[in-house]
């Protein structure tokens, strides 16, 4: 046996993505409202424009953030759209909502993870009891808060599903396990909780909409901002976000802004302006926001590939060099 | 069931100009196959990102899309290589964490050529672990391997010979099997 055959039989198994996956790819792919970030960020999008909402959710345990919080009522009001699902015994490592009725969240115990998202329940979005191409051999109901759950397994592997109806939304649970009893027993833990019950659960890292303006403020604190520049839309958002992905919000409108200003600057033959947005973009390996999202994400390397495309030939790697121009707003811009 | 659109992938890209859902045409051709590349390199829960990132790229290229070309997926793969290149470290730890879990799931069976092999793969250059996936993990030939990654075929052929070459070298070769059932069960340890 060849080189080259060893490695194509060795290739690890695959999974196919989900339809919300592919729901939320295909968006980004034919233009509509097209991000290019860390992954988190992205899903916005194409997810709050796709008509179908899919909810994964991820099981959890009360306790995450470590800390007690005082909530405030708009924040008490944004969290009672959310299904509220906690997982007993599992901790809730990540929350990111990106509209009222649409979020995900990670459940971790150990080694182990539980992801859940949550859609409002439309016409396009994941049918209950319909996962895509199912191992027929696995095909079990389990009660959970507000319905029951099917329960799927993708053909030849230990990634398990579940989705269920909870009010208006479409809730999904996925998780590797060892058996379907197993899934099943997680799916059994879940529980629903009051708003604040749910809240004081979440991690450090979500950020509740009556923290993201003291949040984002901190965040663009120090950074050159761009000619025009308005925070007010960063500011104020109605849904609990994920410290990471407001980051990208926050620094993305910066960088992208003066992505803006250097392109217009090149084709007006305003040398000075061009030279301010280099500069301005240069600075971005120093922005604190970046460098602690560099720890957790790719979204930094891809602004600096950006400022280091300006300060140089004006272009970055596509398959083809693209153009600074042509690409950034895809890359970094919602 | 639908008939299948009999416009080649050109020929969409081209009406995409002034059609951009036509680009949905060529997302839904080609989106398994480059999301299972991407997911083999990185794992399931990059691969949707990396995927995603691919098309949009390539929706923003595809002025540039050669028109000779009928079939995409070349170009597609070309583009989500550059997009890999940023995650190399996941990759690379991705890819050794698997040749270990080989290696662990196969007690008494020694030598563990599949272990070793996966090991020289992670160890492998990066150019030349580029051109030994896109031949091994998406079945391209040599002319597609170069057209993606805009190479010269010679250079395709000489670091294809000196990948193969350096995993011979490394791993005795014999018949074994994958025992794991995906690199997503080898444990990340943080988000790249």
């Amino acid at each position: 046996m060849s080189e080259l055959e060893l490695v194509r039989r060795l290739a690890p198994p695959v999974d196919p993505p989900t339809p919300v996956a592919l729901a939320r790819m295909r968006a980004r792919a034919t233009g509509r409202r097209a991000r290019r970030t860390p992954r988190p960020r992205w899903l916005l999008a194409p997810l709050a424009t796709a008509a179908a909402l899919a909810l994964v959710v991820v099981l959890f345990q009360a306790g995450g953030g470590g800390q007690e919080r005082a909530f405030a009522a708009e924040t008490v009001r944004a969290a009672e759209g959310a299904p509220r699902l906690l997982l007993g015994g599992w901790t809730v490592t990540r929350v990111d909502e990106w509209s009222a009725g649409t979020g995900e969240m990670t459940f971790s115990q150990g080694d182990r993870q539980v992801e859940l998202s949550w859609l409002p329940t439309r016409s396009s979005g994941p049918k209950v009891g319909a996962a895509k191409d199912p191992d027929p051999g696995v095909e079990l109901e389990v009660g959970v808060p507000g319905g029951r759950a099917v329960v799927n397994r993708y053909p030849d592997s230990d990634d398990y599903t579940a989705v269920w109806r909870a009010g208006d939304l479409t809730v999904q649970a996925r998780a590797i396990a060892p058996s379907p009893d197993d899934f099943a027993g997680v799916l059994r833990r879940l529980e629903q909780v009051d708003a604040r019950a749910w809240l004081r659960a979440l991690p450090a890292s979500a950020v509740t909409p009556s923290e993201q303006r003291d949040a984002v403020d901190e965040m663009l604190a120090g950074l050159p901002l761009p000619p025009g520049f308005d925070a007010g839309s960063l500011r104020g958002g109605a849904a609990t976000r994920d410290r990471y992905q407001l980051g990208a919000k926050a620094a993305g409108a910066v960088a992208c802004g003066w992505l803006a200003t250097w392109a217009e600057a090149k084709a007006a033959g305003d040398d000075a302006g061009v030279r301010r947005a280099v500069v301005a973009l240069a600075s971005s390996r120093d922005w604190a926001i970046l460098r602690e999202m560099n720890a957790e994400g790719d979204y930094p390397e891809v602004v600096w590939e950006y400022a280091d495309a300006v300060a140089g030939d004006g272009t970055v790697m596509g398959g083809k060099r693209l153009g600074v121009e042509e690409s950034y707003k895809s890359a970094l811009c919602g | 069931m639908t008939t299948p659109d009999p416009r080649t992938d050109a020929e969409l890209i081209a009406r995409s100009l002034g059609e951009p859902h036509a680009f949905g045409l060529v997302f839904d051709r080609h989106v398994g196959a480059v999301h299972a590349f991407v997911q083999r390199r990185v794992g399931r829960d990059l691969a949707e990102e990396v995927t995603a990132e691919t098309f949009a790229r390539g929706f923003a290229a595809r002025g540039r899309y050669d028109a000779a070309q009928e079939h995409a997926l070349p170009w597609l793969l070309g583009i989500a290589s550059n997009v890999l290149r940023r995650h190399w470290r996941s990759e690379r730890r991705r890819l050794a964490a698997y040749a270990r879990a080989v290696q662990h799931e196969r007690p008494g069976a020694a030598p563990d050529v599949d272990g070793d092999v996966m090991g020289a793969v992670a160890r492998l250059p990066r150019r030349q672990r580029e051109v030994l996936l896109l031949a091994a993990w998406a079945d391209l030939t040599y002319a597609e391997i170069a057209r993606a990654l805009d190479l010269p075929i010679g250079t395709v052929r000489s670091r294809l010979a000196r990948a193969r070459s350096r995993l011979g070298a490394e791993a005795a070769l014999g018949p074994s099997r994958p025992v794991i059932a995906s690199l997503d069960d080898v444990k990340e340890p943080s988000r790249v």
